[in-house]
């Protein structure tokens, strides 16, 4: 596990100039006061996407047949690979609070609890992307991942559409349900995400043992 | 015994491969080859990396399916079409190694490094065919393993580098006593280096043979139509049409150096074996 974790550090920082203006974005959204919360959002979101980019690094010019030979077996890379992603997460996660709470104090307000849940929330659905996108990046190769990934988001946006129409057909009040009920919401939240987090493993275990390299 | 493989069988369409092999304790065992004959997918059978539709596989005495990753620190492994990441710089291999083996050799890696002229701060995918071909040799003979398994490992490198790196796992051999699989075909390598050959063609082993034995006893005899229905064929083991008459390829050179020796007869070369092996017809 440490030397696929040290190579996947060195991996990324193939990309350190992109994951500088990540942060240089995040920075300006946090400090300017134009969305405190897109520039949370942004770099807890991205982060990981980082990390699981490591495995196309890994698939470069048949590299995993001769990774598949060092002292790995597929489950540690399975492993690794959801690690380093959640830790991503964490890690943006945790920065992006410290500069929310900079940037507040900067400007004279408040670091509320509420903020503090909004990263949580954001490292959540990092949690959620990361279980979506690892099996689908295993399972199709860097190529037709992301024809599989447009669907995926195609199917998204219509269930998103579906479920708003049908809530504004029944006339549910779902801001007034989800204030009332804000505590249950975020103990179903992470409940629901280390569900999700747990069969995505369990998916992408079975795909790598089946993989052939 | 180190490595084993008892009827291993894969099947590609109609490609099939059936491979019996074993590798001692100590020795250095070559397999050989045409191109396609099957010799990649055996060395993947045994690493694992796909699965045998059916036979055993034995190393270290264990399946070779389930090594653990501790048991695979004793392995060193090149690949002919696969090694680290191009976008790893060379300098970024140390830190990695060290993560990967516990008994991985720093100072003999970056000393290997620096006597094969290996760049350290370059990316490895703008390294030459030849210098990923020493870093991967470099690499597999770094972290003290017990067997090497090495797919074309002398493969770009010019004659110089090959003997450099052919010296390397004489080397290994004296002072490791590991065991060593390899395949190339370049059969200069594989004569000055291994004790014993399997060749395989078309998915099947056709030949084991002791290089010894078959540099000393094996003899191509180069005949005419004529000559050949006086020989005694008793030793021929194939035989090839040419525009003189035909190749016969034999195991008992001194037979025939003894009881025909007008005929003319060259000894036999991995090269020739191979090609008489392979294209010859049956006698």
């Amino acid at each position: 596990m440490k030397g696929l974790l040290i190579k996947d550090l060195k991996l990324m920082m193939v990309q350190k100039n992109s994951i500088i203006i990540i942060f240089a974005v995040s920075l300006f959204f946090l400090f300017s006061g134009t969305n405190t919360s897109f520039g949370a959002t942004y770099v807890t979101i991205l982060m990981p996407l980082f990390a699981l980019s490591t495995v196309s690094y890994d698939e470069f010019d048949n590299g995993m047949s001769f990774l598949m030979t060092l002292p790995v077996n597929r489950s540690l890379y399975v492993q690794e690979k959801y690690l380093l992603g959640l830790m991503c997460a964490a890690l943006a996660g945790l920065i992006s609070s410290v500069f929310l709470f900079a940037s507040s104090t900067v400007r004279g307000g408040d670091f509320t609890l509420e903020m503090f849940w909004e990263c949580i929330c954001f490292f959540i659905m990092a949690a959620v992307m990361i279980s979506i996108t690892l099996p689908l990046r295993l399972k199709y190769g860097s190529e037709k991942y992301r024809i599989a990934m447009l669907i995926l988001v195609g199917i998204a946006v219509l269930a998103g559409f579906i479920v708003i129409n049908a809530v504004k057909y029944f006339r549910i009040d779902l801001s007034g349900l989800l204030r009332q009920t804000e505590q249950l919401f975020l103990v179903l939240l992470a409940v629901t995400c280390i569900a999700v987090v747990l069969i995505s493993y369990v998916v992408s275990l079975q795909i790598m043992k089946k993989k052939e390299f | 015994m180190t490595l084993s493989l008892e009827h291993v069988t894969k099947h590609y369409g109609t490609f099939e491969l059936d491979c019996s092999l074993t590798l001692k304790k100590g020795q250095v065992t070559g397999l050989i080859g045409a191109n396609g004959a099957g010799k990649s997918t055996t060395f993947k059978l045994i690493l694992g990396l796909i699965r045998p539709d059916g036979g055993n596989i034995r190393v270290f005495g264990k399946d070779g399916g389930t090594l653990t990753p501790e048991e695979k620190e004793d392995i060193g492994v090149v690949l002919s079409d696969s090694g680290f990441s191009g976008y790893l710089k060379g300098k970024d291999l140390p830190p990695i190694m060290k993560g990967f083996y516990r008994n991985f050799d720093r100072d003999r890696y970056l000393s290997l490094c620096e006597k094969f002229n290996l760049p350290q701060e370059k990316s490895i995918k703008e390294f030459s065919t030849g210098m990923k071909a020493k870093l991967k040799v470099i690499a597999a003979l770094s972290h003290g393993a017990k067997l090497l398994i090495l797919d074309e490992p002398t493969a770009g490198l010019d004659v110089i580098a090959r003997d450099e790196l052919l010296d390397l796992l004489r080397d290994y051999m004296e002072k490791e006593n590991g065991s060593i699989l390899i395949s190339s075909h370049i059969s200069g390598d594989l004569e000055g280096l291994c004790d014993d050959l399997y060749l395989i063609d078309n998915g099947k082993i056709v030949l084991h043979e002791d290089t010894d034995v078959l540099l000393d006893d094996y003899a191509v005899l180069k005949v005419t139509a004529e000559q050949l229905k006086r020989l005694d064929g008793s030793y021929f083991m194939k035989k090839k049409k040419e525009s003189f008459g035909y190749c016969c390829l034999t195991n008992r050179r001194q037979f025939y150096k003894e009881n025909y020796p007008d005929l003319v007869m060259e000894k036999g070369t991995i090269d020739e074996v191979i090609t008489l092996m392979v294209r010859g017809e049956a006698v």
